[in-house]
């Protein structure tokens, strides 16, 4: 990745501050303009949900939406700003969605403690996988999230104890939220955790760290900043983020089946993809990105519904090598050069209106 | 079932396993891209032998050194030469296009094949030899002998000709060798293609025994990784031994554990290896740490 | 801007390297070499290519293990500890390829440096603005880090080095490249670095630019020390001529 926006347009939101503490020995502000734009963004979404109350169909796609956008910002702290190509998520997703399923159908827990189980697993399982899997640098780091998710569907399909192949169904009495609508607003307040999550942790020192491993761990370290160390945090943030995601896909479901939460492509390549279309790095790119993509991948497959099954997954992986030769900055990464670029012509024009 | 019939049944898994590996490391080694499509291009090598099977009666051991060579050889320069040489500097984007080309593959083969099993039957599935009172298939010996023979033919040649001196020298350092004269776009383009012919190869001189199906590539690339990783990256004949040890491991575990487990040991021994020794067994240490700058 | 502030129990070297080695192989690169580098001074790394300068520099720094010796750094043993630890400690170092966060801003990157030291983003901030302002690059704070000169980027990388209260400043090959106004521009900011206290280790190939600025000298050839002392008698040592400038023309 040659450029971080986000970093960027956050300095450039600060222009101001900087030079006045260039020349008066200020600090910096502390972002108040990202999290006004925050909270901007997510009265809007809100908004657009609260829109679509009577359009059961476009809500639906919407919540699962709002779902993947979460995933994919959870996913971006350590693939887009860490630069780790995790495709592990997926077990982190299952492993939120089995501490829900699990306690409630064997000990009659309520989803909310067992959420919170899924938070707590996950982040620690990620923390202790941290370690064998980060000795693995770059594509070496793939392989062996990829291979770990195969692992793990094929351990839970063999497991008696998980339901096995079959997978968990939880009793329709026992779910505490079946209307459809209210899920839209749950997932949005999930995308607002994940956002927020990812807003403090780019801002601050890990941040930084995480950026500076990405593109070049021997200048990190020599500035103090030890890899291992700044990829376990930024790993196991993520993977909480993505076990609470688990967690509430299973509420919303009502059943676990174990493809459906460790799909090596549908889950665990499909959350990284959405955080490229959208633009890696970013804050907003994986929002667009987890929106975007599953209503488009639904939209094709209804579109396509005469033709072979394989047509619209095919488009996809098209799709997919596109974006990585022609446009890897995202969605929002081209918006914001777009932008940039009428400014700069805007300025120049004005220079020579000036002349 | 005695060990020495699950010791066996595991060296000639190994031996597909180490074929499949072989490729995918001619490109790991030298390019040092990783090529998640890898496996997507046995299953179309095993596709191009019930194809020319089906329509021109071909038997697949002519189309494996007649057709999927070559063809083969082109589809890797093309991918090399559309793909990947635009990504040389991005390693996230490489993972990504290759990902892509992973699920553009698979699911054009869905969609032509609308999802149905193509299997080519010949002579030589059936055939079996008496080894030792061990009944071995022969069309498992054939993919065996063959892997052993593309060992010897890419070592030999690796280390007796000139451009395996520059296959060599580009794989330490792209640009000190890119200075000295060496071609670096066209030494990857032929690693590529050196890596899609005997991925096809390896399709259809296994299209006797598994029936082509548009998943099982995904299948065949996690364990080719493991073998890669265990023999080192780069070496050649350390894919062949990884192959043969992941292949055995895999039989053992499947006899005295689950055969659903079988998956979760080797990967345990992948992880082991990775921890302890990440050159892996055969491969000479640092290179694992690539890609990232 | 004071980078240190008295402690207690100091001793006379910021840095000791005690018969330090590195083999590759069968290959010495560097063997048993000793170096102790005055709290304050400027010592200089002098000799031909492939002399061993920079495998010495990545040993002192933690970037590449040392496969005999010890290094004391203010006293502790950091033999074993990794390259961010030796940084976290007080160690700044440049790379002789420059090496910026090509994605981050001049500002950002310096960040990176102070992060340790300052772990707030507004800390970081500050020292980093009053770091640039030490080494001249304040004008070019929101610059994205790729846009700099070399000379630019040189200045960045001795920055971020600085950044984190650096006591021991490891400068490799700051001047190469740069023309002769902008070296002197660097000259004169080593030396006013130098005054507010940081001791400096630095390689050069430049022998004026030692002359110029080094108390000490250390001379390497073959991955083993052949001389050391005062510029001027390193220079006039035959073991030196011979080994360094007798095939070599002089810059002058």
């Amino acid at each position: 990745m040659k450029s971080d926006p986000e970093l960027i347009s956050d300095e450039t939101s600060e222009a101001p501050a900087l030079e006045s503490a260039a020349s008066h020995g200020h600090g910096l502000r502390s972002g108040k303009f990202s999290w006004l734009a925050f909270g901007i963004g997510m009265v809007v979404l809100g908004g657009v949900a609260a829109l679509l109350l009577n359009q059961p169909y476009y809500l639906s796609l919407g919540a699962v939406g709002l779902l993947f956008a979460a995933l994919a910002s959870a996913w971006n702290i350590i693939g887009g700003y860490g630069g780790q190509f995790s495709l592990a998520h997926a077990v982190f997703f299952a492993v939120g969605g089995y501490s829900v399923a699990l306690t409630q159908v064997n000990w009659k827990w309520a989803p909310w403690p067992g959420l919170l189980l899924g938070i707590v697993l996950s982040t620690i399982l990620a923390a202790l996988l941290a370690w064998p899997l980060f000795r693995l640098r770059g594509p070496f780091f793939a392989i062996g999230t990829l291979a770990l998710s195969v692992v793990v569907l094929a351990l839970v399909t063999w497991m008696p104890w998980t339901g096995a192949a079959l997978g968990l169904q939880i009793p329709f009495n026992e779910q505490p939220i079946t209307s459809r609508p209210a899920w839209a607003f749950i997932f949005l307040g999930f995308l607002a955790v994940c956002v927020a999550v990812s807003l403090v942790v780019s801002r601050g020192r890990l941040g930084f760290y995480l950026v500076a491993v990405r593109d070049d761990q021997e200048a990190a370290s020599a500035a103090g900043a030890s890899a291992l160390w700044v990829k376990t945090l930024g790993f196991a943030i993520s993977a909480g983020l993505t076990g609470l995601g688990g967690g509430l896909y299973v509420m919303y479901l009502g059943f676990l089946d174990p493809p459906t939460f460790l799909d090596a492509v549908q889950i665990g390549a499909f959350i990284p993809l959405c955080a490229l279309i959208g633009g890696l790095g970013t804050i907003v790119g994986p929002i667009i990105g987890g929106l975007v993509l599953p209503t488009l991948q639904t939209y094709m497959r209804g579109a396509f519904s005469n033709l072979p099954a394989g047509v619209s997954e095919a488009i996809l992986g098209l799709v997919l090598i596109l974006v990585a030769l022609f446009f890897r900055a995202g969605i929002w990464g081209w918006l914001t050069s777009l932008v940039r670029r009428v400014m700069s012509r805007r300025a120049k024009s004005d220079e020579r209106a000036n002349i | 079932m005695g060990v020495l019939t699950i010791i066996i049944s595991g060296v000639l898994v190994g031996g597909m396993y180490a074929l499949i590996a072989i490729g995918l490391n001619a490109v790991f080694g030298v390019v040092r891209v990783v090529n998640f499509a890898h496996g997507e291009l046995v299953v179309l090598g095993m596709y191009t032998a019930y194809f020319a099977w089906t329509v021109w009666s071909v038997d697949p051991y002519i189309t494996a050194v007649l057709i999927a060579l070559p063809l083969g050889f082109l589809v890797g320069l093309v991918i090399q030469r559309f793909v990947v040489q635009r990504l040389l500097d991005e390693p996230l984007m490489q993972m990504f296009a290759t990902f892509g080309l992973l699920m553009l593959l698979q699911n054009l083969f869905l969609a032509f094949t609308r999802g149905e099993p193509k299997a080519v039957r010949v002579a030589a599935s059936s055939a079996s030899l008496d080894f030792f009172g061990v009944s071995v298939s022969v069309s498992r010996l054939v993919v065996l002998g063959a892997a052993i023979v593309v060992t010897i033919i890419l070592v030999v040649f690796l280390r007796q000709t000139l451009y395996g001196a520059a296959v060599r020298a580009v794989s330490q350092d792209r640009g000190t060798a890119a200075l000295m004269g060496i071609n670096v776009k066209v030494l990857y383009m032929v690693a590529f293609g050196v890596s899609g012919a005997i991925a096809l190869m390896a399709g259809a001189l296994m299209s006797p025994i598994y029936t082509a199906s548009p998943a099982l590539g995904f299948s065949f690339v996690l364990p080719a990784f493991a073998v890669v990783v265990l023999g080192g990256l780069g070496s050649i004949g350390g894919s062949l031994i990884g192959g043969l040890i992941v292949g055995v491991v895999e039989a053992l575990s499947g006899y005295f554990l689950d055969p659903a487990l079988k998956q979760a040991v080797w990967f345990t021994l992948f992880l082991a290896v990775l921890v302890i020794r990440p050159a892996g067994l055969f491969g000479r240490a640092g290179s694992e740490e690539i890609g990232q700058r | 801007m004071n980078a240190q502030t008295s402690e207690s129990t100091q001793s006379e070297f910021v840095l000791e390297c005690h018969s330090v080695g590195k083999t590759y192989g069968g290959l010495k690169a560097v063997s048993d070499v000793n170096i102790a580098a005055r709290r304050g001074e400027i010592l200089g790394i002098i000799g031909p290519n492939g002399a061993g300068k920079t495998t010495l520099f990545n040993i002192i720094s933690g970037h590449v293990g040392s496969t005999t010796g010890t290094i004391v750094f203010n006293g502790a043993d950091v033999t074993r500890k990794p390259a961010h630890t030796r940084a976290r400690l007080g160690m700044g170092r440049t790379f002789q390829i420059v090496r910026p966060i090509r994605s981050l801003t001049v500002l950002e990157n310096v960040m990176i440096g102070a992060f340790h030291a300052y772990p707030t983003r507004e800390a970081a901030a500050q020292q980093a603005l009053r770091v640039l302002e030490r080494v001249e690059l304040i004008d070019r704070a929101k610059s994205n880090a790729g846009d700099l000169t070399l000379a630019g980027r040189k200045r960045l990388e001795v920055a971020r080095a600085l950044a984190g209260n650096t006591q021991l400043l490891l400068l490799d090959e700051v001047m190469a490249g740069l023309n002769p106004s902008e070296a002197n521009l660097a000259i004169a900011m080593i030396h006013r670095l130098s005054l507010t206290g940081v001791s400096v280790i630095l390689i050069e190939h430049n022998l004026k630019v030692v002359n110029e600025l080094a108390q000490n000298v250390v001379v390497l050839d073959h991955g083993a020390e052949i001389s050391q002392g005062s510029p001027a008698e390193v220079l006039s040592d035959p073991a030196v001529i011979t080994a360094y400038l007798g095939n070599r023309k002089v810059a002058k």
